[in-house]
């Protein structure tokens, strides 16, 4: 009779439960995914050792982590739904063990059966799994590896754990209902907020510290830590801080400062007077019986955002960096031209020479707004290429910037211009004065970060000029730089990773020293070659570069992780709906009451309706929103700090997660609509 | 023999600065085999008095004995067991389990007692016999008017055959006719089985199917009302002791019997 009352339990509410067991099998696929694709020994093999394959097994484990997350407030919820029924089958004469049993079955029934569905379904898109993370690691070869024995069970063991453990949780919650409660439930009122001056006090705090938050987030440097990820840090410190600000603050918002609004406008007669807002305002109630998971949702929502943020940057900009910093195969200076081609050739490699570009070196001065703070100094070293040269490359390396560049007109590239929090419009007033004072002042007309031949071959900043004006400068310390195309020969050989390990050595490297006299004209630049790198103060560049094997793994690592972190993301998004869906259904019973008193003090079916409708859309999406607005908040301040930031697909990844969440709340609204509806007493059905 | 013996109770709710009394030093004993029924203005403490009494709210101060037995002072454990064997709810609205058809609402808890089939199913012919429910078996609770599913109630809590029977405004939401006849089938088993029953009720119509009537005010014990005569003159003590209390309502005036 047990395991009948289970049975029938669960067919009655799988309905309404049919996403959230949806959200379940994806978590189980993907984390069946996770493993399969982590032990192939295929995947092993083409990535080498990648320690980015880890990424897949910390994805595995906070999947894990989410499941129980997910299940323990999804039966949360269950338990709620069911107080008048398990009030009854206390008093029926039930032990607690055997109602425990009855919705430990119920819950688990659902739970295998995702289980199930989750596995299956990891057999079928292990494939494409695996193909979309060699696709974002660069890799292209085809696996067709799609079942493992031991993933399966592993997988199937860890959930099973998963689901025994929040057993164990239900259990003891079971256990430790009063039977008071569950027959006369009266939550909503119980938790009516006494107006101490506590309360008072928090429901202030909580937008205060809101506020702050967004304050720290601009005021505060913090995001630094990205970088160091070391915990002692400064840096780390104010992430924490910040983190924490906020969370707080969100939660004293949910459980304080809304439900006291709503009671204050519930209580002017304004509000009387319009509809609309005294449906909006007694919701208050409803706010602060769910603070807890209001502002998980919130949460959740922010971390999806900016997680979806972080990928899409690493993405973009990663794959970006990666272009810029070896756009070309090979690139060497006259001096290391034969040794490094030699090398290659008799490695069996084929050589296809692409483009040469001549380079020359003079300490400039710009005059126009902000100038100190382009250069620095007064003064500075820049080195020169011709507009000519520049557009030959453009042809083999398309991230370069195309201009035609009139008489006096100049492109500026500068990797660290982005950090000077220098307006580009201000840039663009900027004339350069040579040293060399035949020379005439060029006007800066274009500006990139994109460097030809890739940003290791020069020391920091480059300037393109009009080919007349190349020809005039002097030849002091210049070079010729020449790029190749590399053939039959594995970009990720051991051989390749030793030419470009030694083109970082102290020995290949060119070093710079300028000093930074007050006039232009004293200026000095010297070069040295050959030297150990002791100097300080100097500026060091490469003489020669191979887009080796670094470049390869670093594309592998940003692949995999950002393929990692963009799944998290909206898995965490379609799970977490499907639990705010099963909280607002968990309610239907408790207000169907309700509803039945209002239709028989005659009001309207269809206002009802709306106003369900409306108190839904309100606790399903307003904390949607509000994460949605905090996540974008927090990269819009990260996009200041990288001008560069991909908003647009960002905001497109948000637009994803904000989909899901009405797609839920659709889905919420009709199963409630549905519930009601099928519980309206026998006598207003039709027989 | 004491079937009920409350001694001393009291119960309060809420924090030190908002404290609500609903029982205050109440006291009181039910016999074997009597129907009494609970009257008092709303507020008085009745459905406190009764979740005390069934086990189901433990009291601030004082000892509720049931069948022999000091309920206040038994382990949830042995409650369960307690309530299993002893005592049968009717409740004013949820009484079914609305995954479970009627009769495995009936059969549910005694399949869990280990009871043999053949007496499980003779007690379900019984009942359903004496409710009137043949033709409900098979249906589910939400495909029930409010008076069946009241019924069906009646028999669940009599399908564990309970030494005494707690009833809180089971007729509450019931039209005339099938107040009547749950009263009257109440009064039945109280005869035939000396199924001790106690009743909640606010009208003196229902109340005057009871042997004996408590009444209660602010918590605590007011008076009471012995049936000697008719129903009817019975009925009329009732309405007297109600005005008395000052808790009548208009409509329970009205002569419907
Ligand atoms: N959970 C509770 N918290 C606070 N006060 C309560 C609670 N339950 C009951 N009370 C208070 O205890 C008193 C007695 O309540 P009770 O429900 O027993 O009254 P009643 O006699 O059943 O009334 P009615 O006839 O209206 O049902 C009332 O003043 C009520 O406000
Ligand atoms: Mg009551």
């Amino acid at each position: 009779m047990i395991l009948e009352t289970a049975i029938k339990n669960f067919r009655r509410h799988l309905a309404g439960r049919v996403l959230y067991l949806v959200a379940l099998a994806l978590l189980v696929m993907v984390s069946y995914d996770c493993l399969t694709t982590y032990q192939d020994s295929f995947i092993n093999q083409i990535s080498q050792g990648n320690p980015a394959l880890v990424a897949l097994l910390l994805l595995f484990f906070s999947l894990l982590g989410f499941g129980v997350l997910i299940i323990f407030y999804a039966n949360r919820f269950f338990i709620h739904q069911h107080r008048p029924e398990l009030g009854l089958m206390i008093i029926s004469g039930l032990s607690r063990s055997q109602i425990a049993l009855i919705f430990f079955l119920e819950t688990l029934f659902g739970e295998l059966l995702a289980l199930g569905f989750g596995l299956i379904l990891g057999l079928l898109t292990n494939k494409l799994f695996a193909m979309l993370l060699l696709r974002l690691m660069g890799l292209h070869a085809a696996t067709n590896h799609w079942f493992s024995l031991a993933a399966l069970w592993k997988t199937g063991l860890g959930f099973l754990i998963v689901f025994i453990l929040v057993g164990i949780f239900d259990s003891s919650r079971i256990f430790s209902l009063r039977t008071v409660r569950l027959l006369y439930p009266n939550d909503l009122e119980g938790i009516r907020q006494r107006n101490s001056w506590f309360n008072r006090l928090l429901a202030w705090l909580g937008p205060l510290l809101i506020i702050a938050g967004y304050v720290a987030i601009f005021k505060l440097s913090w995001i630094h830590f990205m970088e160091t990820l070391r915990f002692s840090d400064r840096a780390t410190l104010n992430t924490g801080l910040i983190m924490i600000t906020l969370i707080l603050g969100i939660w004293f918002c949910f459980r304080n400062t809304i439900p006291a609004l709503f009671a204050w406008l519930q209580g002017t007669n304004w509000a009387y007077r319009q509809q609309r807002i005294l449906d909006f305002a007694t919701t208050g109630q409803e706010v602060q019986f769910h603070h807890q998971s209001l502002t998980l949702t919130t949460l959740f929502v922010t971390a999806s955002v900016v997680l979806l943020g972080f990928a899409s940057v690493l993405y973009s900009d990663g794959f970006r960096n990666l272009e810029e910093e070896a756009p070309i195969d090979l690139v060497a200076d006259h001096q290391y031209h034969d040794q490094v081609l030699q090398q290659i050739k008799a490695r069996g490699g084929q050589l296809k020479r692409l483009a040469h570009l001549p380079v020359k070196i003079m300490p400039v001065a710009f005059h126009g707004p902000k100038s100190e703070v382009i250069m620095s100094q007064a003064t500075m070293p820049i080195e020169i290429v011709g507009m000519h040269n520049y557009l030959q490359i453009q042809r083999h390396q398309k991230n370069l910037l195309p201009v035609i560049l009139d008489r006096n007109q100049a492109l500026f590239i500068s990797a660290d211009f982005q950090y000077q929090h220098v307006r580009l419009h201000e840039l663009m007033k900027n004339q350069v004065q040579f040293a060399d004072a035949k020379l005439p002042r060029l006007q800066i007309v274009a500006f990139s970060r994109v460097y030809p031949f890739g940003s290791n071959l020069f020391f920091g900043n480059v300037l393109v000029v009009p080919d007349n004006i190349f020809e005039q400068i002097p030849d002091t310390n210049s070079r010729v730089l020449v790029g190749y195309r590399l053939m039959k020969i594995a970009p990720d050989s051991n051989f390749l990773q030793k030419i470009d390990d030694n083109s970082y050595k102290s020995k290949a490297s060119r070093q710079m020293r300028y000093t930074y006299p007050k006039q232009l004209q004293k200026a000095k630049i010297t070069i040295y070659q050959d030297v150990k790198r002791d100097l300080t103060n100097a500026y060091i560049s490469s003489n020669y570069s191979v887009r080796g094997p670094a470049q390869v793994l670093l594309q592998r690592v940003l692949g995999a992780i950002v393929f990692v972190i963009g799944l998290l993301a909206i898995l965490m998004t379609f799970a977490w709906a499907s639990v705010c869906s099963l909280r607002e259904l968990s309610e239907v019973e408790r207000t169907r009451f309700d509803y039945l008193t209002l239709t028989k003090m005659g009001i309207e079916q269809h206002y009802l309706l709306r106003y369900s409708n409306w108190k839904n859309r309100l606790l399903f999406l307003s904390p949607v929103i509000f994460g949605i607005g905090n996540g974008l908040l927090v990269m819009r301040f990260v996009g200041l700090y990288l001008n560069h930031l991909p908003l647009k697909l960002l905001y497109l990844l948000t637009a994803v997660v904000f989909v899901i969440y009405w797609c839920f709340y659709l889905f919420t609204a009709y199963n409630y609509r549905r519930i009601i509806k099928m519980n309206r007493p026998p006598e207003q059905q039709a027989r | 023999m004491r079937m009920v013996e409350v001694k001393q109770v009291s119960k309060s709710f809420g924090a030190r600065n908002n404290l609500v009394r609903a029982l205050n030093n109440i006291s009181f004993t039910i016999d074997r085999g009597e129907f009494v029924g609970v009257m008092g203005p709303s507020g008085a403490g009745k459905t406190t008095l009764l979740n005390i009494m069934s086990t189901i709210d433990h009291p601030s101060v004082g000892r509720v004995y049931l069948a022999g037995q000091e309920i206040t002072a038994l382990p949830e454990r042995d409650l369960a067991t307690f309530r299993r064997e002893n005592i049968g709810f009717i409740f004013q609205d949820f009484n079914l389990l609305p995954a479970l058809s009627v009769s495995e609402n009936l059969i549910m808890v005694l399949s869990m007692l280990k009871i043999p089939r053949e007496e499980v199913q003779k007690r379900l012919a019984y009942y359903s016999e004496h409710l009137n429910l043949k033709q409900l078996l098979n249906r589910y609770p939400n495909e029930l008017s409010i008076g069946q599913k009241q019924r069906v109630a009646a028999a669940r809590a009599l399908m564990t055959q309970p030494k005494i029977l707690f009833a809180d405004e089971p007729t509450g939401s019931l039209d005339s006719k099938s107040a009547t006849e749950l009263l009257q089938y109440l009064a039945t088993i109280n005869l035939e089985n000396e199924t001790t029953i106690m009743m909640v009720t606010h009208d003196a119509f229902t109340a005057s199917y009871c042997n004996r009537i408590v009444f209660i005010k602010d918590g605590a014990f007011y008076s009471e009302v012995v049936r000697s005569g008719s129903r009817q003159q019975f009925f009329n003590q009732i309405i007297d002791m109600q005005a008395a209390i000052g808790g009548g309502k208009i409509s329970d005036f009205r002569n419907r019997d």
